[in-house]
């Protein structure tokens, strides 16, 4: 009985001792968890809007715009995307004015990955962008005076428009086959300035923007990453 | 133990990189799963829908265009005809059409211009009514005064938007007339926009209409 009693005290003696040093062995652990090892640059990545295609498929304007980023530490994505915009609009019925834009732009910017588990292979970002463009609208028509009753060519090339913008995003992406990468954005623009507008203050599209008074947009990226290769130190 | 921990960070990323889920993104992929791959047409979609349908343009609402003439006395004050006053466009496809028919008290008057003349042609008439007083009869004698304007400008197409109406803009060059009534015309500002605050020319009559 003695015995017994002798040895369960042992036992708890035991127990109590071995608490506090896993309970720190514990800590360790999280807090080695915790500090970031993976490299600095961790590759990098290009992709293309699909649904910028969709858009000049099935309206009258969109854009062909691919995108190439910068993997820092599976959470800082520095981007550089460029696009072409491209919208013509045939005769209209109702003015009877076709008019055509295409030109060039460009983003610059960088994405956060806020995931919890930023090496997942699934990524939900928030980001911001600066962007820019200079374009010319070309108009064209054959139109009737109202008064005088006889047509008269309407041919116009405006100035060149130069415009700059901020855009606000959030985007999710994932790892579809291998290296293979698709997502989504949505996107909350902003204008900062712009010249030659003209009076009216009215854009009927910008390049990269859209037409005007649309502050939201939107990517579908497909895309492909390259991994940096770890190099293996031959002890 | 801490040569493990690292191997199994190591390993949860090396596993991206070959393309295995590691178990923490299996955690996570309830979370996103249903954002990506399986519907993907659908957002493609959504995000094409949205941005497409999402535009709008404001024309302006005053998107015609017309000349302001305004009447002045050698003061340069707003002053009014005395005498009704038509205004005919002249050599239009179906000849002269009347834009203002008989007005009376008319002080500024808006007038269109043509969108590819390099030369307009108007017809200012005021007609004059003299009272005969007979023995039993009083007789109104009505008597037309007509000036022939000319004015010469250029015309500058204008594009706003593919979803407002069309417009040139006109900078007059030049302006003459007939002295029947009119003294002389000036070019207060030879710019004609569809800002209609602006006064284009100034119409001074001769003394007595």
């Amino acid at each position: 009985m003695l015995r017994k009693k002798t040895f369960t005290y042992f036992l708890i003696l035991v127990i109590s001792l071995c608490i506090p040093y896993s309970a720190f062995a514990q800590r360790k652990v999280q807090e080695l968890e915790e500090k970031d090892t993976i490299q600095l640059f961790r590759g990098f990545g290009i992709s293309y809007d699909l649904a910028g295609t969709v858009m000049r498929m099935v309206s009258d304007y969109g854009q062909y715009e691919g995108a190439v980023h910068v993997n820092l530490r599976d959470r800082y994505f520095p981007i550089v995307e460029f696009g072409l915009g491209d919208a013509k609009h045939e005769t209209d019925a109702v003015t009877g004015i076709a008019a055509k834009v295409r030109a060039p732009y460009g983003r610059i910017g960088c994405d956060f990955n806020i995931a919890k588990n930023k090496h997942d292979a699934y990524r939900v970002m928030v980001g911001a962008r600066y962007a820019l463009t200079s374009f010319k609208t070309e108009a064209w028509g054959n139109i009737k005076d109202p008064y005088w009753e006889h047509y008269n060519p309407y041919e116009v090339t405006t100035k060149k428009c130069f415009f700059h913008w901020v855009e606000l995003v959030f985007s999710v992406d994932a790892r579809l086959v291998g290296p293979v990468r698709i997502g989504w954005s949505f996107r909350y623009r902003r204008k900062i300035g712009s010249s030659n507008i003209g009076e009216g203050n009215n854009l009927w599209y910008v390049p990269g923007y859209g037409k005007s008074g649309n502050v939201l947009g939107g990517t579908f990226n497909i895309g492909y990453q390259f991994w940096r290769k770890n190099k293996t130190k031959k002890q | 133990m801490v040569k493990g921990i690292k191997s199994k960070q190591e390993l949860g990323v090396r596993s991206e990189e070959l393309g295995v889920n590691s178990s923490t993104s299996e955690a996570a992929k309830p979370i996103t799963s249903f954002l990506i791959p399986h519907s993907s047409f659908l957002i493609l979609f959504a995000i094409v829908a949205v941005i497409t349908s999402c535009s709008s343009i404001d024309c302006k609402l005053n998107g015609s265009v017309y000349c302001r003439y305004q009447l002045k006395d050698q003061y340069l004050n707003d002053v009014a005809f005395a005498y009704p006053l038509t205004v005919t466009l002249c050599d239009t496809d179906s000849g002269d059409i009347v834009v203002i028919n008989n007005e009376s008290n008319a002080s500024a008057i808006d007038l269109p211009m043509s969108h590819g003349n390099a030369t307009d042609v108007l017809k200012f008439t005021i007609t004059v009514t003299d009272t005969i007083v007979g023995e039993d009869t009083v007789y109104y004698v009505t008597t037309p005064h007509t000036d022939i304007i000319r004015i010469t400008k250029t015309n500058e197409p204008y594009f706003e938007s593919i979803d407002c109406a069309p417009r040139y803009n006109h900078t007059i060059e030049a302006v003459q007339s007939s002295h029947n009534f009119i003294d002389s015309l000036v070019i207060n500002n030879k710019k004609v926009t569809n800002d209609a605050s602006k006064e284009n020319i100034y119409i001074f009559l001769n003394s007595g209409n």
